[in-house]
């Protein structure tokens, strides 16, 4: 008897996994992705023209993001609606 | 402040406002310390040099000894920011291709075209001198920019510091989302664990935060304003000592410089009854600040000879 409610508990358990976790998995690595972009943008601002009065110091921290800066770039120019991207991340419908 | 106390210093500063005697001061002082035995460096901080003219010989962006005990430099703004842009490019040919390089020069030369840059790699140097681990020398004397100039640079540890603050949490908060997420996903674990860029903002903030310690806790420098007897001398200085005190920083000193003594024609004399009330305004504005008086010699100071006699602890 006790087994078997912890096989079914198990059971509900991976259920519950592939329903949900993977989905938040993937929901707090766009969300991780977004502020990573922020942060960038704090960092390499004048790149898109944003003044940015600590650019100098800025440059130093310029070799850990080479890779990502022109993937970036793209990104953060055709941010229109931070709304409409979120919604989508939720499964509504807009 | 007496000048024993100054003698306790490592870090002197000379401010004041543009033309009122900062490099001579300096140099004076330099050179006397270090004809009594102190190794000394003189670091101008003026991207207008005038140490080079006041030592009547060529003093670059190197160390360079002058004589017994005593080096100057002069830091070349130019020269130090094509350095650190250099550097950097260099780095970056380690991580990526060419062609990607290529396209990224050209964005780091708009950046080294940009306002601020050369205060920031005056900046930068400045930090450098004073973070020199077995720094040799006993003592390290500043000639500093015209006010302006020189505000400017103690108050930027400040702003660089709130900057790179709020970057790190930024960064913080990044690496805590990605470990949630990487409570699934494994490879990414191994990827935050361990977070470069983290490391290099937390050394870049000490460094602000130890310039800045070195500014505002004064047991290791002192600063000291020189200026005339004059109006306009007096209000800026004024001006300049109450805005350093907001951010934290006393001024320890002033000297009075240029100061009227045997005057035997009318026009002078006339000159001097404005000084002499200005001079008082100047006591009761400053009171014990006062460390040096001054006075208007007869000819140019300039040359080794002309900066040994002057020695503002033998004044009145």
């Amino acid at each position: 008897m006790k087994n078997k409610f912890k096989h079914s508990l198990a059971v509900i358990s991976d259920f519950l996994e592939g329903a949900f976790k993977v989905k938040a998995s993937s929901i707090i690595r766009k969300e991780a992705s977004d502020l990573n972009d922020d942060f960038m943008l704090l960092l390499f601002g004048d790149f898109l023209g944003i003044p940015n009065p600590f650019s100098y110091f800025a440059l130093e921290f310029l070799p850990l993001f080479v890779e990502e800066l022109e993937s970036w770039e793209k990104r953060i120019s055709i941010r229109k609606s931070i709304v409409a991207e979120k919604a989508g991340q939720y499964d509504f419908c807009c | 402040m007496t000048n024993e106390k100054i003698l306790t210093k490592k870090f002197i500063f000379f401010a004041g406002k543009g033309g009122s005697g900062k490099t001579t001061c300096s140099a004076s002082f330099a050179l006397n310390l270090a004809r009594k035995g102190f190794k000394i460096l003189l670091v101008s901080t003026d991207p207008a040099h005038s140490l080079s003219h006041i030592f009547e010989r060529k003093i670059g962006s190197k160390e360079i000894k002058i004589e017994e005990n005593l080096w100057a430099i002069e830091i070349d703004p130019k020269k130090e920011a094509r350095k650190y842009i250099k550097k950097i490019k260099e780095s970056i040919k380690e991580v990526v291709s060419s062609v990607i390089v290529e396209e990224i020069k050209k964005q780091i030369d708009t950046a080294f075209l940009s306002p601020g840059v050369e205060e920031s790699a005056i900046f930068d140097k400045f930090i450098e001198i004073m973070d020199k681990i077995g720094n040799p020398y006993d003592k390290i004397v500043f000639d500093t920019a015209p006010t302006g100039h020189t505000l400017r640079l103690f108050t930027f540890p400040e702003l660089l510091e709130s900057w790179i603050e709020r970057l790190i949490e930024r960064r913080l908060q990044v690496i805590n989302l990605m470990k949630m997420a990487s409570k699934v996903d494994e490879s990414l674990r191994k990827k935050i664990e361990r977070d470069p860029l983290i490391e290099l903002l937390k050394k870049r903030r000490e460094k602000f935060l130890l310039v800045r310690s070195y500014l505002q806790n004064k047991k290791n420098s002192c600063i000291i304003f020189v200026l005339d007897a004059e109006r306009l001398s007096i209000l800026e200085t004024a001006d300049a000592i109450s805005l350093l005190k907001k951010h934290g920083i006393e001024v320890d000193g002033i000297i009075i410089n240029r100061i009227l003594t045997k005057i035997n024609s009318k026009f002078f004399s006339k000159r001097k009854e404005i000084q002499k009330k200005n001079l008082d305004e100047i006591k009761t504005k400053f009171k014990e600040m006062i460390i040096g008086y001054i006075p208007l010699l007869e000819s140019d100071i300039y040359g080794k000879e002309s900066l040994e006699k002057i020695k503002f602890d033998k004044f009145k």
